[in-house]
C-alpha cells in the first residue's frame, strides 16, 4: 500500500512529508550545526576540560527537553 | 504567594537570540544562575548579567525541531561549576521555537524536572554539606523557563514534593523600559489589560492601559517623604501607581510647610510617611501603602524594600543615595533619583537634578561618569566608628557645622514632575530613558541626557556594578557607621587569638609612627 503524504512549506518550498510526520521528524539534526551567531557558545571540547571533583556525586541521567 | 523571575534585559536578549533564531528550527537548552531572595511570601529569583552556558551542537546526544537531550558528560561539567560557585539558583531555559504563544511544559520537560530536583536534593545537596572543598554548603533551588517566539513559561521545582512546581507569576526584564511578562503558567494576572478607569480617563490617549496596569503592579519604594517625597507620591498614584512603600523617619516640623505637599500647621510633629500615605489612600481608592516611618537602614525597612521592584529617591543626604543605589545593584531594581539646590547669596540660581540607575544597562552613582554625589562625605559617613576617630586624630576629618539647606516649594515641583514624566517614559517607553537631566535656572541650562546622547554604561572596574550585582541577600547594604556587629566580632576574635597565643594585646610603641600623636598638618 502506498504511503500517504502530506505537502507541507517549510522555509518557504512545498515538502511532501508522511501524513503522521511531526515537526521533529521534518528537521534534520544537521540543521542544529551552525548555531554560532551571537552569545559565546561553548564546544563540548571546552566541557571536557573540567575536572570532576574526587567524591563529586555526577549526576548519569541524559537532560531531556522535548516539545 | 507571589513568586518573580527578575532578569537583566542584555542577558534576556541573549537568550532569545540563541534560542529563537527563526533559522535554526531545533530545539535548544542553556543554563543561567541566580540567587534566591525570600521576602515574606514573596519568592523573588535574581539573574544578574552573566555568560550564560550556550551549549554549541556537539554537546547535544540528540537535537532535532521537537527535542533535545544533553550529553551527560558535559552537564556534570556546568554543575563541577556550579557547585565551586556562590550561585544558588539554577535556570534552565529550553524552547517551543516553533510556538507563536501559549506554550507550556510538556510531559518530557516534567519528567526530567522532576529527577534532577530529586537528584539535587537527595545528592548534590548532601555532597555539598559533606564535602566543602566541591563548593559551599547550601540549599539549591531549580528552575525552568521555556520561551517560544512572543512568550515564555517558568516554574520553580518546588523543594517540597517530587512533583510539584511553583509558577513562576511575573517576568521582569531589567532595562533601559520597563518590561514585565506573565508566564503561561502564572497563577495570577492573566486577561486582557482593564479598561482606564474615568480617574485615569484623560491619560487614555497616551498612556496604554497596558502602562497603566504595568505602573499599578509594581511595587514602588519610596524612600524620603519630605518636600519632593511629598508631592512625587501624589503624582505617583494620580499616574496609576497602586502599590506604595513609603520610608522615612522624620516627622513634619513647621518649616516644612513651605513645601510638604498639601502639609497644614495641625499636621506638625506627625510622622511624615504615616501623613502622606493617609492623604494618598484618601484621595484614590484601592490603594496598597505600607509605611515604614523609622530609618532607612533599619531592619523593617529592609524587609520592607526587598519586596519592591522599583526605587524612588525624594532624598537630602547622599548617604541613603548610595545605600539605594547599592540596593538597586544587588537586587536588579531600578532606582530614580532627584534632587534640588538653591544658592543663595547675591546670584540666587535654582538647580536640579535627575538621575536614574537601570541595573546592568547604566552605569550607577559610583561609576557614572557624572558627578553625582559628595564621595568625601559617604566615605566618612560609612567608617566604622574606630576607623572614624583614627581619621579625626589624623587630621583628615574636621567637623562641620550642619546647615539646613534652603528649600523652595517651586523647585520641588519642577524637578518632581521631571522624575514623574521619566518614570512615564520608563513604563510606556516613548522615547530612551533619561539617566541624567541637570538644568540651573540662572544659566539657562538644561541638559537631559540619554543613551543616545551620552552613552553611560556599568563600568566594568565598578565594585558595584560588577560584584555587587545580582547578589541579593548575600551582601549586607551600606549602613552609617560602619557593620558595629562585624566589627564587634572581629575584636572579638582578636582577643581570642591573643588569649589562645598567651599574647595579650599590646600597648602603642612610644616609638611607633603610627602609634604616635599625628602631625597637626598633612
Amino acid at each position: 500500500m502506498a504511503k500517504r503524504e502530506k505537502t507541507v512549506v517549510i522555509d518557504g518550498y512545498a515538502t511532501p512529508v508522511s501524513e503522521s510526520a511531526r515537526i521533529a521528524d521534518m528537521v534534520p539534526v544537521e540543521a542544529s550545526q551552525v548555531i554560532t551567531r551571537e552569545g559565546e557558545i561553548i564546544p563540548r571540547s571546552r566541557f571536557a576540560t573540567v575536572p570532576v571533583p574526587e567524591a563529586f556525586d555526577v549526576y548519569l541521567s541524559q537532560i531531556n527537553k522535548g516539545g | 504567594m507571589n513568586t518573580t523571575l527578575r532578569i537583566c534585559a542584555a542577558l534576556f536578549e541573549t537568550l532569545k537570540r540563541y534560542h529563537l533564531d527563526k533559522d535554526l528550527p531545533v530545539e535548544k537548552l542553556s543554563y543561567v544562575f541566580g540567587r534566591r531572595v525570600q521576602a515574606g511570601d514573596r519568592t523573588i529569583l535574581l539573574i544578574p548579567n552573566q555568560a550564560p552556558v550556550l551549549f554549541a551542537p556537539d554537546c547535544f546526544v540528540h537535537q532535532s525541531g521537537g527535542h533535545v537531550s544533553l550529553d551527560p558528560a558535559v552537564f556534570n561539567a556546568v554543575l563541577v561549576e556550579f557547585a565551586a560557585s556562590d550561585w544558588d539558583v539554577i535556570v534552565n531555559v529550553h524552547d517551543h521555537w516553533f510556538s507563536h504563544g501559549g506554550t507550556r511544559f510538556s510531559a518530557v520537560d516534567d519528567a526530567d524536572d522532576v529527577a534532577f530536583g530529586r537528584y539535587l536534593r537527595e545528592r548534590f545537596e548532601p555532597m555539598l554539606a559533606h564535602h566543602p572543598e566541591i563548593g559551599a554548603a547550601r540549599a539549591v533551588t531549580l528552575a525552568a523557563l521555556v520561551l517560544d517566539q512572543t512568550g515564555l513559561d517558568g516554574r520553580i521545582v518546588s523543594a517540597e514534593g517530587a512533583t510539584s512546581f511553583l509558577p513562576i507569576d511575573t517576568v521582569q526584564v531589567i532595562g533601559e523600559h520597563a518590561r514585565r511578562m506573565v508566564p503561561n503558567g502564572s497563577r495570577t494576572e492573566h486577561g486582557a489589560p482593564a479598561a482606564p478607569d474615568e480617574v485615569h480617563a484623560r491619560h487614555a490617549d497616551f498612556i496604554a492601559p497596558e502602562t497603566v496596569r504595568a505602573l499599578a503592579h509594581t511595587r514602588i519604594a519610596l524612600v524620603g517623604c519630605g518636600g519632593l517625597g511629598s508631592i512625587i507620591g501624589e503624582g505617583l498614584v494620580r499616574l496609576g501607581a497602586r502599590c506604595l512603600v513609603l520610608v522615612d523617619d522624620d516627622r513634619v516640623d513647621v518649616t516644612n510647610l513651605n513645601r510638604w505637599q498639601g502639609g497644614r500647621m495641625q499636621d506638625v510633629g506627625r510622622h511624615k510617611a504615616q501623613l502622606l500615605a493617609e492623604r494618598l489612600t484618601d484621595f484614590i481608592t484601592g490603594a496598597e501603602v505600607e509605611v515604614v516611618a523609622g530609618s532607612l537602614h533599619s531592619e523593617q525597612a529592609r524587609l520592607a524594600l526587598r519586596r519592591c521592584d522599583l526605587l524612588i529617591g525624594g532624598l537630602d543626604n547622599d548617604v541613603a543615595r548610595v545605600t539605594l543605589n547599592r540596593y538597586a545593584a544587588q537586587y536588579l531594581v531600578p532606582y530614580f533619583d532627584a534632587g534640588v539646590r538653591v544658592q543663595a547669596g547675591p546670584c540666587v540660581d535654582f538647580q536640579s537634578r535627575y538621575f536614574s540607575v537601570l541595573p546592568g544597562t547604566t552605569g550607577c552613582l559610583e561609576c557614572t561618569r557624572t558627578n553625582l554625589i559628595d564621595r568625601e562625605a559617604v566615605t566618612l559617613a560609612l567608617h566604622d566608628p574606630l576607623t572614624r576617630t583614627a581619621r579625626k586624630a589624623a587630621g583628615y576629618v574636621a567637623d562641620a557645622p550642619e546647615l539646613s539647606a534652603p528649600s523652595v516649594y517651586a523647585l520641588n515641583l519642577r524637578i518632581s514632575s521631571l522624575l514623574l514624566t521619566e518614570l512615564l517614559n520608563y513604563f510606556a517607553g516613548y522615547r530612551r530613558t533619561a539617566t541624567t537631566y541637570y538644568d540651573s535656572w540662572r544659566n539657562d541650562l538644561a541638559r537631559r541626557f540619554d543613551g543616545d546622547s551620552f552613552e553611560d554604561r556599568p563600568a566594568e572596574d565598578c565594585p558595584v556594578c560588577s560584584y555587587y550585582h545580582g547578589r541579593g541577600d548575600s551582601e549586607p547594604l551600606p549602613a552609617p557607621g560602619g557593620d558595629a556587629e562585624r566589627i564587634d566580632r572581629v575584636l572579638a576574635q582578636a582577643d581570642a587569638f591573643a588569649r589562645d597565643n598567651n599574647n595579650a594585646p599590646t600597648a602603642p610603641a612610644h616609638d611607633c609612627a603610627l602609634c604616635a600623636t599625628p602631625p597637626q598638618c598633612l
